[in-house]
């Protein structure tokens, strides 16, 4: 059971990694074609704007995914270089029970946001008119996985496996 | 329970909850959770509340900036850099010392961040430093504090922060900062020209030091399409043909052109790897922020920078006096928290504060950000000194015993820009038709 939740998880990380780069890939291009439509073309296309800054609201989401498998979120960890190895273990359980119980609330918290949103029909304010709930809608499954990731990793300690944060690789 | 007394016991549950080890932005967000159960308020909004905070173009130019950095650190840019500067300025006294100085400057100019710059200038030159003689302690502690050059320089991650919380142009918060910047990296270079030779090991000092055999001109010829990107970034902010944010996209396409032609580096991560890697990293930063929004929301729920100007209205405390008191504040902070998190958290409760004194709020931002530059290079947080150490494999203490003499300076030209606004904003006083 186990194992076939790790061949999953790997298989997400990969999707990850691919959405975090076209998510910012993405939003960069789009202020580019902005700058390029406006001087080449003379015609300013506003909507690329606003869609770029939804790309990289969406990139926050996903990146906090990623950033939690790759254990790449900032954290002060200088409790934690003082401990014992045991109590090390016992401190992240502690941390990631913490985090896993306040993303499944969160997770549920913005949910609700969204269908709310989606019950009151709201749009941007701008001429894409994009419908509030789906730009909102990657936060409840976010929170979801880093709820599911969390607990997980509270519940079988495996922290040995957590890849570590390769810029700051000696 | 109270707001003030749930507020209160939040805030004494944060350090316990960031100490576990938790990520910044969780604990944040537990807390101010905590905050919404015990006072028994409204907590519906707290997704509405991140949403929102993150809906603004100008902090889009965040992960922008992070990218065009970790194209060009990725690349043999920095190789570049480091190149021209040791065929240009390395014979001088002060010597390699010097060259590092010099690429710190130049990469703070198309980095927005105090970890990056330090880590690919450092990658580069502190091998390069040690090799010829320099003490470990000296080259280490120089890189992590001159690092910090790198959020003052615009372009800039924590301005762009700030710029966006107290709703004033991203542009002229840059120009200003950059009267700061050089002042302040002036002043460090003139300290290691000052030491020269007594940087380096007694055991060494009658060692000629080897410089690279490029001759000047063909080094800077090289270098000239990453020492074009500042002029390319600020000329087109500052010349009405981008916005900051664009101007932030196009140096991260034109970092990527470098990055993969001209600075190609052999076994170089493919783009789609460097990219996630940056979107990674702005999104583990923009996450802090959307979570200290909350607490920020809360903080303006009970009132609590109104209070705080009335209470500082009612002493009649002098502005100087009360740059002063922020100065101690924010230093202390900056030794606990991230930096972004310390900008977030009291500038919203200054601000009315700042208004009522009438305290420029450009000024304000270079004495913020100098702040930072200071609690990036300060234990127990000091984000460049485990940086610094992880890529030197020095311990900890060493770094920030070496970054001692940089964090006098970084002090004194921190109390001269306090006490002088005219000297904070000098480019902006002296290029007013640029803002």
């Amino acid at each position: 059971m186990l194992n076939a939740l790790r061949r999953i998880d790997r298989a997400c990380a990969d999707v990850e990694t691919w959405l975090v780069a076209l998510l910012l890939g993405a939003s960069v291009l789009l202020n580019f074609s902005l700058v390029v439509s406006r001087y080449a073309f003379s015609y300013s296309v506003n909507q690329l704007e606003e869609m770029s800054v939804y790309f990289a609201i969406w990139l926050v989401f996903v990146g906090a995914v990623a950033c939690d498998r790759r254990n790449q979120h900032i954290a002060l960890d200088i409790v934690y270089h003082l401990l014992t190895p045991s109590r090390q273990v016992l401190l992240r359980r502690i941390a990631d029970l913490l985090q896993g119980c306040l993303c499944l609330y969160l997770a549920w918290l913005t949910l609700q946001t969204v269908i709310f949103t989606f019950r009151l029909g709201e749009v941007s304010l701008s001429s894409l008119r994009a419908p509030v709930w789906l730009l909102m809608a990657i936060m409840p499954p976010s929170f979801l996985v880093l709820s599911l990731r969390s607990l997980g990793r509270a519940y079988a300690a495996d922290y040995a496996e957590r890849d570590p944060d390769p810029e700051l690789m000696p | 329970m109270s707001g003030g007394a749930a507020l209160a016991l939040a805030g004494v549950l944060l350090f316990p909850v960031l100490l576990s080890g938790m990520p910044i932005a969780f604990s944040i967000v537990l807390v101010s959770v905590s905050y919404f159960l015990l006072a028994g308020a409204d907590h519906s909004t707290i997704g509405s509340t991140m949403f929102w905070f993150l809906n603004k173009s100008e902090l889009v130019a965040i992960p922008f900036f992070i990218l065009t950095a970790d194209l060009l650190g990725k690349s043999r840019a920095t190789d570049a850099l480091v190149t021209a500067a040791e065929a240009t300025v390395g014979h001088l006294r002060g010597g390699l010392a010097l060259v590092a100085m010099i690429t710190t400057i130049i990469f703070s100019a198309v980095c927005g961040s105090s970890v990056a710059t330090a880590v690919a200038v450092g990658r580069v030159m502190i091998p390069k430093m040690i090799d010829a003689g320099y003490q470990r302690r000296f080259a280490v502690g120089m890189i992590a504090a001159a690092g910090g050059l790198g959020i003052l320089i615009p372009p800039s991650v924590p301005l762009i922060i700030y710029a966006t919380i107290v709703e004033i142009s991203v542009a002229d918060v840059f120009l200003a900062a950059f009267g700061p910047g050089l002042m302040l990296a002036a002043a460090m270079s003139a300290y290691v020209v000052w030491l020269g030779d007594d940087a380096r090991a007694p055991d060494r000092r009658d060692r000629a030091v080897m410089l690279t055999r490029v001759p000047a001109g063909k080094a800077l010829r090289h270098a000239l399409p990453v020492l074009a990107l500042p002029f390319l970034i600020m000329g087109g902010i500052y010349s009405g043909i981008f916005t900051p944010t664009e101007s932030a996209a196009v140096s991260a396409v034109y970092a990527a052109i470098l990055a993969f032609t001209v600075y190609r580096k052999p076994g170089m991560e493919p783009l789609q790897r460097i990219t996630a890697e940056s979107g990674n990293v702005a999104a583990s930063i923009l996450l802090i922020m959307t979570a200290t929004s909350i607490l920020s929301y809360i903080i303006t729920l009970n009132q609590i920078p109104l209070a705080f100007r009335q209470m500082v209205t009612d002493w009649n405390v002098s502005p100087l006096v009360f740059l002063m008191c922020v100065n101690a504040l924010l230093l202390v902070l900056g030794c606990f928290l991230e930096i972004i998190s310390v900008i977030l958290i009291t500038v919203p409760i200054f601000l009315p504060v700042l208004k009522a004194l009438d305290i420029n709020l450009v000024h304000f931002a270079i004495i913020v950000v100098v702040n930072m530059e200071l609690g990036v290079i300060t234990p127990p947080v000091g984000m460049n000194l485990f940086a610094i150490s992880a890529i030197s494999r020095t311990p900890v203490q060493d770094v920030f015993r070496g970054t001692l003499p940089f964090m006098l300076i970084m002090f004194l030209m921190l109390m001269l820009f306090t006490y002088s606004e005219n000297l904070s904003l000098v480019v902006l006083n002296l290029l007013p038709n640029l803002r």
